[in-house]
């Protein structure tokens, strides 16, 4: 018998137990493709978290777990970090260690991370307009690529600020931000982000707030206290919650800004020297923030994710096995079942040698067909591992 | 013989011809394009969009585009001027909460220089504002400000001028030496100009002298001049009620005999002033750009008007 008449008998046998074939195929792929999706998943997350890190050269912020303030600030991803105070930003500034950018990762909109940053960020993160312009004041944003498709957002669009605490029905407003440009997709958390300035973010604090002349005597929305100079506003007073042409002259900042609040601040230092003096400024014991490099920090994480991927993947090789085992089991209780239609055709003239080519063309379809779509699975893990693990992170 | 000359020729024709077509390229090329090659330095007043175009004249074009007629102190951008002054190489800044509308604004933070932080400890806190609270048991507040118009004290508006001159060194390291230079020539013109201010306010010692707007804190305490201020605008008919606060100034104040306005008034104003017993003058902030001369043509002409006032 050819090769092509003991593929035709080979397929036919197939066909006649489908759901055997096709269970067959599917366990014998996921046996193959976990220890190579994992591999994948772990080395794209590496990439992408290194690429991310490499364009971050330092970053400062409250002392506690550096990975945290490095997910933080790089990812995006929500973390119960203590405020880094204005003031020991300024005092980073007034260091001339390079190029110092603000980060306030705190609020959101929606399920967007809403950023407070300066415009320098976006020239770090070479970041780009693909519709609208740049912020311009209070309440403006512009958002990633990402977020305005899903939420079919565009430029003269608003975004709302959710509530820190829904319950909290005397807190800070949410505040209605107006959408003045859409940045060009660039794979990484910036794509799902609500960028706006620094002192925004203060807004929706509650630091700072507009809200209509309270100083205008026989205001009914006033009350002077026994001393005279000071004035009580009452629940009357309309604060505003949305920055607009007509309004923006009204908003004001409380409080000394030096103990305002960031999440951390980028250093981008010129050369090796101010990077270095920057390494040792933060030394100091007196001095309570720390300095991280976001590159050991992520290096640092992805061998924690290695020891667990080795880990991982002696479970999936035993189960792996396991699972061959059992794949071999029902090849040989299937040949077992079919004795006689094998002897049928040992009647018909096949020899032993035929016989045996037919066993093994239908396993080596089975494994082949297992094998391609383990490949394919791979392939499609690969492509969607960066944004699966931007989500994952936000 | 013959031969070389001719290839002489040819090759010099061929020279002046690329030359010519590089001319050509040049006049093509929109004067407006070669401006905006230069670094742009934006400042929020005229003085220091003043010091700016002395200290930088040739390598920088200064971004000052606040019509004529506003007060800077209270102009309001719309987005597109932002975004212009957002592209600037620097952005000069007064301090002392002077342009309220940079605080609501975004601009690049490093590329921001305040230049009155040298003497940002003798900064003067207005104390007249009120007071006032939110909600029961939130803490009080006020939205008091600063005294802004710094450089009316000539020594300040050196200092700021110093400012700008270091700010333009870090962003033009190969411009130092014209920077220096230049600096040294404005500082010499600053220092003049304040001590013919110093002799001409002495003049007026020890009388007080009454102001319509209050923006000659610096000034005063510069000049030792007891300075009360009304809130009068040059442009508009003196009340009854003015009258009436001149009056309660002028009943702790009986020694005033003069009065300083921030532009020329109307004509009736300075009549009623006179008949009051009060010779008015102009002693111009020049905040916003002069119609004519400049900065230093505008104080020559505030340090006139004292010493014709003090004769």
């Amino acid at each position: 018998m050819n090769l092509g008449g003991i593929a035709f008998l080979s397929w036919k046998a197939l066909r006649h137990r489908p759901v055997r074939s096709l269970l067959l195929v599917g366990s014998i792929a996921l046996t193959l493709y976990f220890p190579r999706a994992l591999h994948i998943f772990i080395s794209e997350s590496e990439t992408v978290l290194e690429d991310r890190a490499r364009s971050t050269p330092l970053l400062v912020g409250p002392e506690g777990s550096s990975i945290d303030l490095t997910l933080n600030s790089l990812y995006f991803t929500p973390q119960e970090l203590p405020p880094l105070k204005y003031g020991a930003y300024e005092n980073l500034v007034s260091q001339g260690f390079g190029r110092t950018i603000p980060l306030h990762v705190r609020f959101r909109a929606g399920g967007a991370p809403i950023i407070g940053t300066t415009l320098t960020y976006f020239e770090l993160r070479g970041l780009n307009l693909t519709a609208g312009r740049w912020i311009t004041r209070l309440g403006d944003c512009v958002i990633g690529a990402a977020l305005a498709e899903r939420q079919n957002l565009k430029p003269g669009d608003t975004i709302i600020s959710s509530p820190e605490n829904i319950f909290d029905l005397a807190g800070v407003y949410p505040l209605r931000m107006r959408i003045t440009g859409i940045l060009a997709p660039n794979q990484t958390a910036d794509d799902d982000a609500v960028f706006v300035d620094l002192k925004t973010t203060w807004i929706i604090e509650g630091l700072a707030h507009g809200h209509q002349k309270v100083a205008a005597p026989g205001d009914n929305a006033l009350s002077r206290e026994s001393d005279g100079n000071v004035i009580r506003a009452n629940s009357s007073v309309v604060e505003f919650n949305e920055v607009t042409t007509t309004n923006i002259q009204s908003f004001h900042f409380h409080g000394d800004q030096s103990t305002y609040p960031l999440s951390s601040a980028v250093v981008v230092p010129k050369n090796r020297k101010q990077r270095a003096l920057a390494l040792a400024f933060y030394q100091d014991e007196e001095i309570t923030e720390q300095i991280v490099i976001p590159l050991k920090a992520v290096e640092n994480l992805a061998s924690t994710l290695f020891a667990t991927q080795r880990l991982a993947l002696t479970a999936f090789r035993l189960l792996g096995l396991a699972a061959l085992g059992l794949a071999l089991m029902v090849f040989l209780l299937s040949f077992r079942l079919r004795e006689r239609e094998l002897r049928t055709y040992s009647k018909i003239g096949a020899t032993r040698h035929v016989i045996f080519c037919l066993q093994g063309m239908e396993v080596a379809v089975i494994v082949i067909s297992a094998m391609t779509l383990s490949l394919l699975a791979g392939a499609l893990t690969r492509s969607i591992a960066p944004e699966m693990l931007s989500k994952l992170l936000n | 013989m013959h031969k070389s000359v001719c290839r002489s020729a040819l090759i010099s024709s061929s020279f002046l011809l690329l030359l010519l077509s590089c001319e050509e390229g040049l006049r093509e090329n929109p004067a407006g394009e070669k401006a905006r090659e230069d670094p742009v330095i934006a400042a929020v007043n005229y003085p220091l969009a003043y010091f700016a175009k002395r200290l930088a004249d040739g390598f920088a074009t200064v971004l000052f585009d606040i019509p004529a007629g506003q007060d800077p102190a209270f102009w309001e951008p719309s987005d597109q001027q932002v975004t212009s002054i957002q592209k600037a190489d620097l952005i000069l800044l007064n301090g002392a909460n002077y342009a309220k509308w940079t605080a609501t604004r975004t601009l690049p933070y490093e590329a921001t220089v305040v230049t009155s932080s040298s003497f940002e400890n003798q900064l003067i806190r207005l104390k007249d504002s009120i007071s006032h609270k939110h909600k029961k048991g939130s803490e009080s507040h006020s939205h008091e400000g600063l005294a802004f118009t710094t450089w009316l004290d000539l020594k300040q508006a050196s200092a700021q001028a110093s400012a700008v001159a270091l700010a333009l060194t870090e962003q033009f390291p190969r411009h130092k030496t014209t920077l220096m230079n230049r600096l040294q020539d404005l500082q010499k013109d600053l220092k003049a100009l304040d001590v013919a201010m110093k002799a001409a306010a002495s003049k007026l010692r020890p009388a007080t002298v009454i102001t319509s707007h209050p923006v000659y804190h610096y000034w005063s305490r510069a000049y030792d001049l007891v300075t009360p201020s009304l809130l009068w605008e040059p442009g508009n008919e003196i009340t009854p009620q003015d009258m009436a606060a001149l009056a309660n100034i002028r009943k702790t104040h009986p020694d005033a005999r003069v009065f300083i306005w921030e532009s020329t008034p109307l004509g009736r104003n300075v009549e009623l002033l006179r008949e009051a017993g009060l010779i008015s003058i102009v002693i111009s902030p020049c905040a916003n750009q002069p119609a004519e001369g400049d900065f230093l043509s505008v104080m020559r002409n505030n340090i006139a008007a004292l010493e014709a006032s003090g004769n």
